[in-house]
């Protein structure tokens, strides 16, 4: 800490030193100047042009001989193909723009090659004003549809377009599986809702989906609650038993009338 | 009338109005976030940490502080910053000359309620840090273990990754968050209800008079409730065929780990408590899935290069999973 400290003093001493210097030099010669002007002018002799007499050296012309023997050494050749150091690829590219440069400069002219350059970039406008009127979108046309991501599902639960809700509901009733029973039942008035046109059936919705829906009247209060019934029967595991089912079954049946 | 058939397995009275009340107490201050703040009181339920993503001045933070003023516990704060080390977080054992001896000296952490604020401004190197207390409770440190008490939570919040002086926090870290709330831009008539409540200066006066509606151990009691709530095999089948989903799905480098299984169950759980259930239902899953997963899954570079979102690859998902019925 010490140390930096007087390092830190030491410098800014070293540059009050040199600031010192400075202003010391150019008041010196600021006066220095001024004395020159008061002192009094001494009269110099009239100049007299001197004529220079002295021979010039014989002119000295380059060895064209020796230039060409330059020009024909190898070590001065710089425009070569094989550059020390240079790897394969690096070559390829250099031969490869070579080419180009050839092809469009040389060969066919710069004129031409302009003219191609004004068609391309005609095109490109063109096809992006395209583009933008059609709002296509760019990716999509070279990778398909952007947005569909593949999936694989296969259905587990029972199409309900392929069950006999009647023939099934009795059954469970019989067997006094009134668990079964009321989602048969649910599933029966979804597959009704779905026949009447009211809601879309997709095995991916779930019962909320369903409810909303169905345009707000006496049908949605009554789906409603018979949502909630199966959900808290089928979900929550809630028993049920004949008395209770007989007073779903009966909700279940207003419902269908209500239908038509 | 709809539920007169069955009789109430779970008391969640106490739940349900503690929720209520603290809905009614950010309602005073927060404008809108409706979702957000369901999602807090969820993701408190069910005993997990919770980052809260949003542009700077969508009051991230405020509705942070507000939900730990609404639970009387330990609270502390913490400032993320680029140069932030963990030792500033977790604690450090300093020399005590009287005694002859270290003495470890805790960090911010050690708390109830942890708000992190900004955390993705800090490296890696910070981040690790939080790993082992936001997962075990606890923390190591000279050999010896410093467990978290409960209620221990943690409330981040974050700059979305794009935005200058920030860092993507490690896969490792996001996976410990059980939730990944995006706060959006208000509608304008939640704009101007924000400018008017602001003009006529209420919020300043509110902010300062909100009283702890739950204590932690309040706090620790509803957890038990919600754990204990009733889910049936086939939503658990269907939870783990979401996961799995996302593991195969061909817009997904990486999928969702176990641990967003447990997350999403534990998530529903909460959810069907607030709605005043004690059991889950497929749409209380679907309900939690997105900010289940959103930070946990990580997409394809050109699925992010064609301007697709993780919510719009878990809503695709979503949709083609058989619902059991």
């Amino acid at each position: 800490m010490v140390k930096r400290l007087s390092l830190k003093k030491s410098i800014d001493m070293r540059r009050l030193f040199l600031a010192l210097t400075f202003i010391i030099f150019s008041v010196a010669c600021c006066f220095a100047d001024d004395n020159g002007k008061k002192s009094p002018e001494k009269k110099a002799p009239p100049a007299v042009l001197k004529i220079d007499t002295a021979q010039l050296p014989a002119q000295r012309n380059f060895n064209e001989k020796k230039i060409n023997n330059y020009l024909k050494d190898q070590e001065f050749v710089y425009n070569k193909d094989d550059l020390p150091g240079e790897t394969l690829w690096n070559r390829f590219w250099r031969w490869f723009w070579q080419m180009i440069d050839r092809k469009l400069f040389a060969a066919a002219g710069s004129r031409r090659f302009y003219f191609y350059l004004e068609v391309a970039i005609g095109i490109v406008f063109v096809l992006f004003i395209l583009y933008k009127v059609t709002g296509i979108n760019a990716v999509s046309v070279f990778r398909g549809k952007a947005r569909d991501i593949p999936f694989a599902y296969s259905e587990s639960i029972e199409n309900i377009h392929e069950v006999n809700f009647d023939a099934e509901i009795e059954k469970a009733i019989a067997g006094h599986n009134y668990r079964l029973a009321v989602r048969l039942l649910y599933l029966y008035s979804l597959k009704q809702l779905n026949d009447a046109g009211i809601i879309n059936w997709e095995a991916g919705k779930t019962n909320m989906a369903y409810l909303n829906e169905l345009p707000e009247g006496e049908r949605k209060r009554l789906f409603r609650i018979l949502t909630r019934q199966f959900e808290y029967i089928w979900y929550g595991d809630f028993r049920v038993d004949s008395t209770s089912f007989t007073e779903i079954d009966t909700l279940f049946k207003q419902f269908k009338q209500n239908l038509g | 009338m709809e539920n007169e058939f069955f009789e109430q397995r779970t008391d969640l009275s106490k739940l349900s109005a503690a929720v209520e009340q603290i809905k009614a107490t950010l309602g005073t201050i927060i404008v809108g976030q409706h979702e957000s703040i369901d999602l807090l009181i969820a993701g408190i339920l069910a005993d997990g940490h919770i980052l809260i993503e949003g542009v700077p001045g969508v009051a991230k933070t405020l509705t942070a502080k507000l939900i730990a003023k609404a639970i009387d516990a330990q609270y502390s704060r913490v400032q993320f910053t680029p140069d932030l080390m963990p030792s500033d977080i977790l604690g450090t054992s300093i020399f005590n000359p009287k005694a002859a001896e270290f003495e470890f000296k805790r960090g911010p952490v050690f708390g109830n309620i942890i708000l992190i604020d900004e955390i993705n401004r800090a490296p890696a190197k910070t981040q690790s840090a939080l790993f082992e207390v936001m997962e075990e409770r606890q923390i190591t440190i000279d050999g010896h273990q410093y467990k978290m008490e409960e209620p221990f939570t943690v409330l981040a919040t974050q700059n979305p990754v794009e935005h200058e002086g920030t860092y993507r926090l490690p896969e490792a870290q996001l996976d410990r968050f059980l939730f990944k709330i995006e706060v959006k831009y208000p509608t304008l008539e939640e704009e101007i209800a924000i400018v008017t409540q602001q003009h006529q200066q209420k919020t300043a006066d509110q902010l300062s008079h909100v009283a702890p509606v739950l204590s932690a151990v309040d706090i620790n009691e509803l957890r038990k409730q919600v754990r204990a709530l009733h889910v049936e095999d086939k939503l658990i089948e269907f939870t783990a065929k979401v996961i799995h989903e996302t593991r195969n799905n061909k817009s997904l480098q990486l999928g969702g780990s176990p641990r967003a299984s447990l997350a999403i169950i534990n998530a529903a759980k909460a959810m069907a408590a607030i709605n005043g259930r004690d059991f889950v239902t497929p749409d209380d899953i679907i309900y939690v899935v997105p900010p289940v997963l959103r930070h946990r899954i990580m997409l394809t570079p050109d699925r992010e290069m064609e301007g697709i979102t993780p919510d719009i690859v878990i809503a695709q998902m979503i949709q083609k999973i058989e619902v059991p019925r």
